[in-house]
């Protein structure tokens, strides 16, 4: 009877996770590979990743131990590519990770000289950069969508 | 202080230290799917925290009962004690300074189960099953308020993945302690 409880939890739990993984994955919006979406207000456009110009980028990124690291590579400041899409005026920007995951920037630091970049990644796709940022919350790979607010 | 007590000290400390190390070890796998999941993780700390429920059983139920005040609380303390080891050596991941916080709360789950578990009757591999799963749980409940902020169906699948990886890692943790069990026992008396 015992062992009968923790199969019929394991199975129920079990359960569960298969019906909330159908879930989202059917409903989670879905992004082009190779492509960003880009939520300006209530407008909303896909962009191909190769439609942006991008620059040789450097910059310090600090990781968890507090150790200093160099970041180089082709990639475009967060201020020039909201230029480029027209948001001209807003007072955050959020960042969405393939995963749900989502780190946010203020307009301030996205207007500072070289602070915020999406870099490209060897595997495809953007990852974003704060550079001299501590908060280790805010280097995101796999960026799928951006949100101006 | 008496061998068994200080046996009991060593075996939390080992716990608490092959947690940590096997975190890192489980990523690579653990990414392999959360990424098909599209989920920000919630696998490998189920892995971590196997080590504490098996520490938390052996002591809790096995060998110690002379120490029942330690007993009652060494989940917490071994979690408290993980937390700061892990922002001592800069392995801080995305929770920050925070990051001991979750290491308390599953540290808490533990004992919160275990003190359950005296209550009612359930067998060793329940009390495992269930304290792993709780705890890995709780665990992904702390990163999400600090973190990840997730909603709604990402959300549920999120908690849901890290209670079943945990549950998985509970039975593993009760074949394990059933083993260790017998050692203890011979070197601490």
């Amino acid at each position: 009877m015992k062992k009968n409880r923790l199969i019929i939890f394991a199975l129920i739990l079990v359960i569960i996770t298969v019906f909330a993984a159908v879930l989202h994955l059917n409903t989670r919006e879905e992004v082009a590979e190779g492509h960003l979406k880009l939520t300006i207000g209530e407008k909303e456009v896909t962009a191909d990743l190769n439609d942006f110009e991008y620059e040789q980028l450097s910059g310090i990124r600090v990781n968890g131990k507090g150790e200093e690291i160099l970041m180089e590579g082709e990639g475009i400041l967060m201020r020039d590519l909201l230029k480029s899409i027209g948001a001209e005026t807003y007072k955050k920007v959020r960042i969405v990770a393939d995963d749900s995951y989502i780190a946010e920037v203020n307009v301030e630091e996205v207007l500072e000289d070289g602070k915020v970049c999406l870099f490209l990644q060897e595997e495809g796709g953007l990852r974003l950069a704060v550079f001299g940022d501590e908060n280790r919350k805010r280097s995101v790979s796999d960026v799928v969508q951006i949100i101006v607010e | 202080m008496k061998k068994s007590k200080l046996m009991m000290l060593n075996f939390m400390a080992l716990s608490i230290v092959l947690g940590l190390v096997s975190k890192k070890m489980m990523n690579p796998f653990a990414n392999l799917i959360t990424e098909a999941l599209h989920i920000p993780g919630g696998i490998s700390t189920g892995f971590s925290i196997m080590f504490l429920v098996i520490a938390a059983e052996i002591i809790k139920f096995s060998c110690y009962d002379s120490y029942d005040g330690m007993a009652d609380k060494c989940g917490i303390l071994m979690g408290t004690v993980q937390g700061l080891v892990a922002l001592a050596l800069g392995r801080v991941g995305s929770m920050g300074i925070l990051m001991p916080i979750g290491f308390m709360a599953t540290g808490f789950a533990i004992d919160l189960v275990y003190r359950i578990a005296k209550r009612i009757d359930c067998s060793r591999r329940e009390r495992m099953v269930i304290a792993n799963s709780f705890a890995a749980l709780m665990a992904s409940v702390t990163a999400n308020i600090i973190v990840f902020r997730l909603w709604g169906p990402v959300l549920m699948l999120y908690l849901c993945v890290s209670a079943v990886s945990g549950m998985m890692y509970g039975f593993l943790a009760a074949s394990v302690a059933l083993r260790v069990q017998p050692i203890f026992y011979q070197y601490s008396y």
